[in-house]
Formats: C-alpha cells, sequence, structure tokens
C-alpha cells in the first residue's frame, strides 16, 4: 500500500516541483513592469517632462523625482522645464545640492537638461548664472528644440525691455509651435493667490497677436489644465515639491482637470500637430493625460 | 442767440479736449501727464542711474559668470558688492530720490495707482506675496535672503516708471520703493512711502 503510495504521490511531486520552478525561472526572466504611458512614442518627436515649485530638497520632491526616472527609462524625455521657485529656502552649495542635484541625479547623469525660469523664491544673480539651469546668464531667454520654441519669461519683473524683447523674439519665430513658461499664472482656480490679472494685461495680447500655443505656469502649489484662454492652451504645474491640499475653487469654471492632494510632474511630446501629455502624481498615479492639436490661425480649439 | 451758440460750441469744445486728454492719460495708465517739474525730475533720476550704470561696469570686479559652482558665484558677488561699496563709500537715501526726483515718483505711483489700471496693480501686489516693509539700507543687502520671497513688481507699474539700465531693477518692500542692483543684490537708493 505504501509503496502504491509513493508511485501515486512521486509524479504529482515532481510536476509541483517544476510548476515552481517554472514559476521562479518566469519571473526572473520577466522584465520589471513599466511606468503606464498613455501616449505612443513618436519618431523624431520633441519630448520632455515639467515640474514647478519643486525645490524644497524634502521627501517629496524625491517621490516625484524617483516618479520622473521612471518615466524617463520609458521614454527617454529630452529635457525637463521647471516653472520657478526652484531652490526655496536658502541658497548656498548645499541648497542646490539638495534641492536639485541630489533629487535628479540619475536624470542629470544621463544627460538630461533642465531649463528654468525664475519663481519669487528663487535668487535670481545666482540661478541666472547656474549652469545646470541652462539660462545663460539672463533672466528670461528662448530655445528651440526642433519644431518647438521656448520662451521663457520672468514674471517677477515684467519690465518693458522683456515685453519687448518677448514680442521682437515671437514676430522673428518660424516654429511651428510657441510655448511659452514663467512663475506667476494668468488663470488658475486655486485659491491661495490667484492669477496675476495685470500680468495677463500686458501678456495675452502679445500670445494671441504671435501665435503662442500653449502656457505653463506654477506659483499655485496644484495641478491644473485649464480651459483654452483666447484659444491657447493654458497649464499650471506647481507642486512638483510643494503642495497646498485642497486649494482648487470647487466648482470653478476654469478646470478642465485640477489635482489638490498630491505632488505632480507632466510628461509632453510634441510631434508634428499633435500634443501628448500625461501628468503623474508621486504617488504613481496619472492624473491627466490626452492629445492636443495645434491650433490654426484664428482658430479657437474646443475645450 | 448768436452768442449763446458760440458759447455752447466752445464749452462743447472744451469737453471734448478734456475727453481726449483723460482718454491718452487712461491708455498710459495715469492720471495726468507728469508736469514740467516732474519730467525733469524723471530725466535727472535717468541720468544719474546711467552714471551709477558706468561705475559699476568699470569697476575692477567681475560681473557673475556661469558656473556649476555655487560657492564661486557667492565670493564673485561678494567681492562686486565691496566693490561698489567702495567706490560710493558716502552713499546715501536720498543720493538718487532727491526731494524733486522723491516728489515726482510718488506723483507717479500714486496717479498710477489711483488711474484706470489701480484694482489690477493692487491685485498683482497682494497675489504676489508682499513683504512688510523691511529696514533697508544703502550698499546693504536686499532683504530677500534666507527663503524670503522676493516680491514681483506688476509690469503696469514698471511701464509706467521710468526704464532701468540692464542690471539695476525696482523692488517693493511694503510702501517702500528700493532701485536695487540686481548682481550685487544690494540697495542703491531707496523710497520711503512710494506707494500710497
Amino acid at each position: 500500500m505504501a509503496r502504491i503510495t509513493r508511485i501515486l504521490l512521486l509524479p504529482i511531486l515532481i510536476g509541483v516541483c517544476l510548476a515552481q520552478h517554472g514559476d521562479r525561472a518566469q519571473s526572473l526572466s520577466a522584465p520589471a513592469p513599466g511606468p503606464e504611458l498613455r501616449f505612443p512614442l513618436k519618431n523624431g518627436a520633441v519630448r520632455w517632462a515639467v515640474i514647478g515649485d519643486n525645490g524644497t530638497g524634502e521627501q517629496p520632491e524625491l517621490q516625484v523625482a524617483s516618479q520622473m526616472q521612471r518615466y524617463w527609462g520609458a521614454t527617454h524625455f529630452d529635457f525637463v522645464t521647471m516653472d520657478g521657485d526652484n531652490i526655496y529656502g536658502g541658497h548656498k552649495s548645499v541648497d542646490f545640492q539638495n534641492k536639485f542635484e541630489a533629487p535628479y541625479k540619475a536624470l542629470l547623469d544621463e544627460g538630461v537638461k533642465f531649463y528654468a525660469c525664475l519663481g519669487n523664491h528663487d535668487d535670481p544673480a545666482l540661478e541666472e548664472n547656474y549652469k545646470p539651469f541652462n539660462m545663460g546668464g539672463n533672466r528670461y531667454y528662448t530655445f528651440r528644440k526642433g519644431d518647438v520654441q521656448f520662451f521663457v519669461l520672468d514674471s517677477n519683473y515684467m519690465d518693458p525691455p522683456q515685453l519687448a524683447w518677448l514680442e521682437d523674439k515671437l514676430k522673428s519665430s518660424d516654429a511651428a509651435w510657441k510655448i511659452a513658461y514663467f512663475h506667476h499664472p494668468l488663470f488658475t482656480a486655486a485659491a491661495f493667490h490667484g492669477p496675476d490679472v495685470d500680468l495677463r494685461k500686458q501678456l495675452m495680447p502679445l500670445f494671441a497677436q504671435y501665435g503662442v500655443n500653449a502656457v505653463w505656469s506654477g506659483h499655485e502649489h496644484v495641478y491644473e489644465r485649464l480651459k483654452p484662454q483666447n484659444g491657447i492652451y493654458f497649464f499650471l504645474v506647481g507642486n512638483s515639491g510643494e503642495l497646498r491640499y485642497h486649494n482648487l475653487r470647487k466648482p470653478n469654471d476654469l478646470d478642465l482637470v485640477g489635482f489638490d492632494t498630491d505632488r505632480t510632474f507632466m510628461l509632453v511630446q510634441i510631434a508634428g500637430n499633435e500634443l501628448d501629455y500625461q501628468a503623474v502624481a508621486a504617488s504613481g498615479q496619472i492624473i491627466d493625460s490626452g492629445q492636443l492639436m495645434r491650433q490654426k490661425p484664428g482658430q479657437t480649439p474646443a475645450p | 442767440m448768436a452768442e449763446s451758440r458760440t458759447s455752447n460750441r466752445i464749452s462743447m469744445l472744451c469737453i471734448g479736449m478734456c475727453l481726449a486728454l483723460a482718454a491718452h492719460s487712461a491708455a498710459n495708465g495715469y492720471a495726468q501727464p507728469p508736469s514740467p517739474q516732474d519730467k525733469k525730475a524723471l530725466a535727472d533720476f535717468s541720468r544719474e542711474v546711467k552714471q551709477y550704470s558706468s561705475m559699476e561696469h568699470n569697476l575692477p570686479a567681475d560681473k557673475l559668470k556661469t558656473t556649476t559652482d555655487v560657492a564661486e558665484l557667492e565670493r564673485e558677488r561678494q567681492v562686486l558688492r565691496q566693490a561698489i561699496a567702495q567706490a560710493r563709500p558716502d552713499a546715501k537715501q536720498g543720493d538718487l530720490f532727491t526731494p524733486d526726483v522723491a516728489a515726482a515718483f510718488r506723483r507717479l505711483l500714486g496717479q498710477t495707482m489711483s488711474g484706470p489700471d489701480g484694482a489690477k496693480i493692487r491685485a498683482s501686489l497682494a497675489h504676489a506675496e508682499p513683504n512688510p516693509g523691511q529696514g533697508l539700507a544703502v550698499n546693504g543687502i536686499f532683504p530677500n535672503t534666507g527663503g524670503r520671497p522676493l516680491q514681483s513688481v506688476p509690469a503696469t507699474l514698471l511701464k509706467n516708471l521710468p526704464v532701468l539700465p540692464k542690471g539695476l531693477d525696482y523692488r517693493i518692500t511694503g510702501r517702500t520703493l528700493a532701485l536695487r542692483d540686481a548682481d550685487a543684490n544690494i540697495v542703491v537708493d531707496y523710497l520711503p512711502d512710494a506707494l500710497p
């Protein structure tokens, strides 16, 4: 009886062992699950990440940076735009290390470039000349990637020379996409500061006249994708380090998507007439994604 | 009867001219154009800031140069501050904001902020993390250090003030308007009670 039992059990034991080995072999060879990407990677696209109000050096900034690193592995975005408040608090060497160089070390080591604009917590003279911020010693500047030209403004001090410079650069640009970014939002549903209506009065006529397609800003510590204003797409990413919980007025008639319960960063891709975007929280949750079409002159896009 | 019609026409003409003048002033964001005395004071101010700028350019201290070394940037800034302080050791409040210039600035700012854009300017000031008035000293470091934000200056206000040479800017703390050397981050001069 015992012999019959052994004969019957042996194949079962062998089967179990093989199955376990198979599982382990499979788990060793399978790649770790990548981050979820909601747009297809397109050849020749301009691809970047957006952060804002990030420079705290605290754990949440590191968490967002860690998510960015995961997504870089999946997308190889070329550069990062920074919506200001790049370094909070002190501005000693150690602050630049703790609040910028350490959190984004993996990306910097891969050669990812960061293009900063100045927020009200930044030290203009130091940050303009801090090489990794790529401002070239200027408080406002422009750079171009493929068919996309970026206009990086200093909204702390929008004086007549800067407005004249902006008009000149917009007028002479032949880029298919014109994107402006700066710290203070022209439109927002956040309650803490609210929009800068005086700045809006100066900038919107230029943006409309010279066909700016999309605008990013920060300052409010939330994420917002707003209804197009005068046909221009508006985003706000001001929570890549700081966060102001439940600060968005709800309901409001400005936001298409508003998020104020975690930190975020954005991924953006432009290819041809299409702009794909995805906003990712520090937790890894995807809080917004979609595609926008390049506006034709005089066309007001549907919300 | 004819006399009355002529009088009416003159009245209408006067009203029309006043409306045209008011519209022009409103378009520029101030209630009245500066008086000849204020124009002269503002021109004097512009000349003085240009002289300051030329002096700074000729100092034996380099402007900050782009680098990855923040300590080096701090060192260069400190050298620049010392050179400026040595070049104008007797500088004091009111050297550039002389009594005539101060009066012209106060009038200009008062008119701008009580003009058609006044509400937007006030909203912008309130939106820009205003700081309470902090003690300023000529040749002293502008008090935006230690994590205190640098208050932004409303664009419409800047549009109505004399344009400054590169490297100088206007800054606001409380009701005080400061003239700041941006590279050195020091106070060149300041005007108390500038904002109404």
